[in-house]
């Protein structure tokens, strides 16, 4: 992923979907207005070198979800593989948390396989695109494989819903880092 | 097993020129090897040559396709004109290279320094051929191996090779200085692929059968045999549930060995309109031989922007439902970090990405070989089928090998970073097809050919070819589910490779069908069916066509229904090759069993014909049994006598499946067909031996 302009303040800074899990926890959908709002509206781009997501992770390993200001200074991290329709997201990683947000018309995001721990999607309002962005925390053991979700419409004029990016996670045991993927 | 020391010790040095004989293969080599060394020009006042790196796990494995070492041509195995191929490169339609005939039809090629091991199937040999400069290939040794030799790798100091034998169900050792056989080993049903972990200790073999690998350890000593888990497409399959697989007839490790790529189908995998499945390429993590993928537990959490709770469309991958269609072939491009795989079914060659949790999620590009599609029976008339993969050096292009029209295909491949993918609006190089032989079938068996591999055909098939269920013209040792389902088209009766492909609504199950077998077994005029309702082969394959799919079957001609059945006649019944039988006389134990079978006191053979394929083909009508787990009972009770033939080679059993063995469908028939509860423990033996000869 390159190295992109990347607002101060990008992550929840709308009014959109929003969908936490912690363990096991059922899903549970809310409207939420996002923490950061009001940082939204002092945004500064800015232009940040992309770390590897092969950089080493400071401090514990299992930290807390990242607050809405850490986010805001977060760093834009460079994933393991990237398709040219997915030159548009961007990722950035807070210790061990990892948020990749893509733009484009966002119908759903839907965990295909692997843990929902720590897992959180938003899709963002329309006025900024009805983006999706997925949260969630870079462990080791882990496996996750998450769908983004447009529509399209058929030959007959009905909609219906169309995968559009996968995100695939793992951390192998054994290996130095995490690998992402949004193709 | 025919043994040229001599000669085949010229081959095994010529092979140690290359620097690439460790000290122990170079001591076994000695043994009469040695002193040949003069033979080709290398003798022992020359210094050895620096030791060569081990070949890459892609090199060391065979195929129907490979690419010489240290040489610019291609190794073709062609099955169906029974030749080992030697085609220069670049190709060129002025130079189609050499030929060597071979005894049988042979399966895989792994060439090295020059010599050339080949798998053939019947007689069941490993052979060794020597490969000269001019291209001229030249037998020197061949291995005599348990029936239908087929899948072939070495380890890394190219000392043994390491052999799968489909129908016998066996891998053998073989030690390549003296040509001599190690050791065999029985396994599972339809062994095929075969990787070599680099210590040369670890075996890994897939199965045409089955969800699981075969593992062997100790190669070199006793083979000590494990069974390695590895669930088709985890990420299509119901919560908590392990679906089977077929198909796996490719297996390749990444350049590390930490990941083995199993391409296959897994039976029953959930998606839109999935009634067969969907093809796969699983991966497992070799370091304690995990699977890389996670299994589906629960509800799933999804998030919709409507703020609807309905998640059904949401938790299995969407489109496409299978972006390959009965792979065949794998190869690795280690610059890009991704995989290849050569789909029979839609005549394509994808890439995907060999670093993703789930390769088949990912597609980067997709290259349509097949070409040349006939208007009226839409089959590739060139690069149909491919089976075969080959990279060049630098990895720039693929060469295929298409397998129902006999072409090699050059095949430009996009360069891209290791981080990224090809540009899918971006222009694509035209593949390049040379022929190289023409089918060996009339004109009707050769377009049957095409048509049963082929999986596009709206009208033969839903989405999976001929060759799908019944490979090879065997079978997939799954019992599909036929239920009538609402459609889009209406209610359809439909076969679904599990109960979960069909929509919880509908309240059925369906009720069973094993897949049958069809190759030597379909000569008769008929009937056929489960039931014996369709009066002939072709009105089989006509009803066939409608179950096959999800829904009804798409507007057609009914002339256009016959054509292609009858073309299909034409090539199950000429084209399709039968397992190995039986070439000595039975033991006693056979005879035994063969006159128990024959006796009226058991009465297998009033049914069981033996002049007939061992079957009367007509429907009898039999006692209620419980209806299996997971289907419905159905009313029509009459089950055509099914053939005998390969019996032994195709479990399970019964239209059910029921059956996981002959031995358990001896001791539970329960005097429902014949008479069997009187017989002793070792009349059930013989009758059972007697079975598998047939």
């Amino acid at each position: 992923m390159t190295p992109r302009l990347w607002p101060a303040c990008a992550a929840l800074c709308a009014i959109g979907l929003a969908l936490t899990l912690t363990g096991s926890e059922a899903p549970a959908q809310t409207a939420s207005a996002a923490p950061s709002a009001r940082a939204a509206a002092s945004a500064v781009a800015v232009e940040v070198q992309a770390s590897s997501l092969e950089a080493p992770i400071p401090g514990p390993e299992s930290s807390p979800a990242p607050t809405a200001k850490e986010w805001v200074d977060a760093s834009p991290v460079k994933l393991t593989r990237t398709s040219p329709a997915a030159s548009g997201c961007s990722a950035r990683r807070v210790r061990e948390w990892l948020r990749v947000r893509c733009p484009g018309k966002t119908f759903a995001l839907s965990l295909l396989g692997g843990s929902n721990e720590g897992l959180a999607f938003w899709i963002g309002p329309e006025a900024e695109g009805q983006f999706g962005e997925v949260q969630f925390p870079l462990r080791r053991g882990d496996r996750r494989v998450i769908q983004f979700w447009g529509t399209k419409t058929d030959p007959a004029g009905v909609g219906e819903l169309a995968p559009t990016l996968v995100v695939q996670e793992q951390w192998v045991e054994g290996e130095a880092a995490p690998m992402v993927s949004v193709l | 097993m025919r043994l040229l020391p001599t000669l085949f010790a010229a081959v095994f040095v010529g092979a140690c020129t290359g620097g690439s004989c460790s000290p122990e293969s170079a001591t076994t080599g000695s043994t009469g090897a040695v002193s040949t060394s003069s033979a080709i020009g290398s003798t022992s006042s020359q210094p050895p040559d620096p030791p060569r790196a081990h070949l890459a796990p892609s090199l060391r494995q065979g195929g129907a396709l490979a690419r010489g070492l240290g040489e610019e041509a291609l190794y073709v195995a062609d099955e169906d004109h029974r030749v080992l191929r030697r085609v220069p490169l670049p190709l060129r339609a002025e130079a189609p290279g050499t030929t060597l005939e071979l005894p049988g039809a042979p399966a895989q090629v792994l060439p090295l320094d020059g010599r050339v091991l080949v798998t053939v199937r019947d007689p069941s040999l490993l052979l060794l051929v020597e490969a000269h400069t001019d291209g001229k290939l030249v037998e020197k040794a061949r291995v005599a191996l348990p029936d239908d030799a087929w899948g072939l790798a070495i380890t890394a100091d190219e000392t043994t090779a390491v052999v799968s034998s489909a129908w016998s169900h066996q891998v053998s050792a073989v030690d390549l200085a003296s040509a001599e056989k190690l050791w065999s080993i029985d396994v599972p049903r339809e062994p095929r692929s075969v990787v070599v972990t680099a210590d040369g200790r670890t075996a890994y073999v897939t199965h045409l059968v089955g969800g699981a690998l075969t593992r062997i350890d100790g190669l070199r000593e006793a083979p000590r045999l494990g069974s390695v888990a590895l669930p088709p497409a985890p990420l299509r399959s119901p919560s908590g549930v392990t679906l089977s697989a077929s198909l796996g007839y490719a297996a390749l490790l990444s350049p590390d060995e930490k990941r083995l790529y199993v391409a296959r189908h897994a039976l029953g995998a959930l998606g839109e309109e999935a009634w067969f499945g969907a093809s796969t390429v699983d991966v497992l993590l070799t370091t304690g031989d995990v699977p890389l993928a996670p299994r589906r537990h629960g509800r799933l959490p999804f998030l919709r922007a409507d703020k609807s709770l309905d998640g059904a469309e949401l938790i299995v991958p969407g489109r496409p439902l299978s972006p390959f269609t009965q792979p065949r072939a794998l190869a690795y491009r280690a610059r890009t970090r991704t995989l290849l795989v050569a789909s029979e079914g839609d005549d394509t060659v994808v890439e995907l990405d060999a670093l993703a949790v789930d390769p088949t999620r990912t597609v980067l590009s997709r290259h349509q070989v097949g070409r040349d599609y006939d208007p009226v029976l839409p089959v590739a008339s060139t690069c149909g089928a491919p089976s075969g993969l080959a990279l060049s050096v630098d990895e720039s292009k693929a060469w295929v090998w298409c397998r129902s029209t006999y072409d090699l295909v050059t095949l430009p491949l996009a360069d891209f970073a290791a981080d990224g993918a090809p540009d899918a609006n971006a222009a694509q190089a035209a593949p390049s097809a040379l022929r190289l032989a023409v089918d060996t079938l009339d004109e009707d068996g050769a377009i049957g050919r095409r048509l049963y591999y082929n999986a596009t055909d709206r009208v033969t098939s839903g989405g999976l070819g001929c060759a799908g269920c019944h490979p090879e013209g065997r079978d997939d040792g799954h019992t599909w589910h036929e239920a009538k389902i609402n459609t889009k088209d209406g209610t359809q009766l439909n076969f679904l490779g599990h109960e979960a492909n069909i929509p919880e609504e509908e309240g059925v199950r369906g009720v069973p069908r094993r897949t049958p077998m069809l190759a030597g077994r379909v000569a008769a005029a008929g009937p056929y069916g489960w039931h014996g309702e369709s009066p002939d082969l072709p009105s089989r394959l006509d009803a066939g066509f409608g179950l096959h799919r999800w829904g009804g079957m798409p507007k057609h001609e009914p002339g256009n229904l016959r054509a292609r059945s009858a073309r299909l006649t034409a090539f199950v019944r000429q084209g399709l090759v039968p397992p190995p039988g039986l070439r000595r006389e039975l033991d006693a134990l056979e005879a035994r069993g063969k006159e128990l079978f024959t006796s009226e006191a058991v009465g297998c053979a009033l049914c069981h014909v033996p002049a007939t394929e061992y079957t009367d083909r007509v429907a009898y009508p039999l006692p209620r049994v419980p209806v299996r787990a997971g289907f419905d009972d159905e009313e029509a009770r009459a089950f055509k006598t099914p053939s005998l033939r390969f019996v032994g080679g195709r479990a399970p059993y019964f239209h059910d499946g029921r059956a996981p063995s002959l031995e358990w469908l001896v001791d539970n028939n329960d005097d429902r067909m014949g008479r069997t509860n009187h017989l002793s423990r070792a009349d059930r033996d013989a009758l059972v031996a007697f079975l598998r000869t047939l």
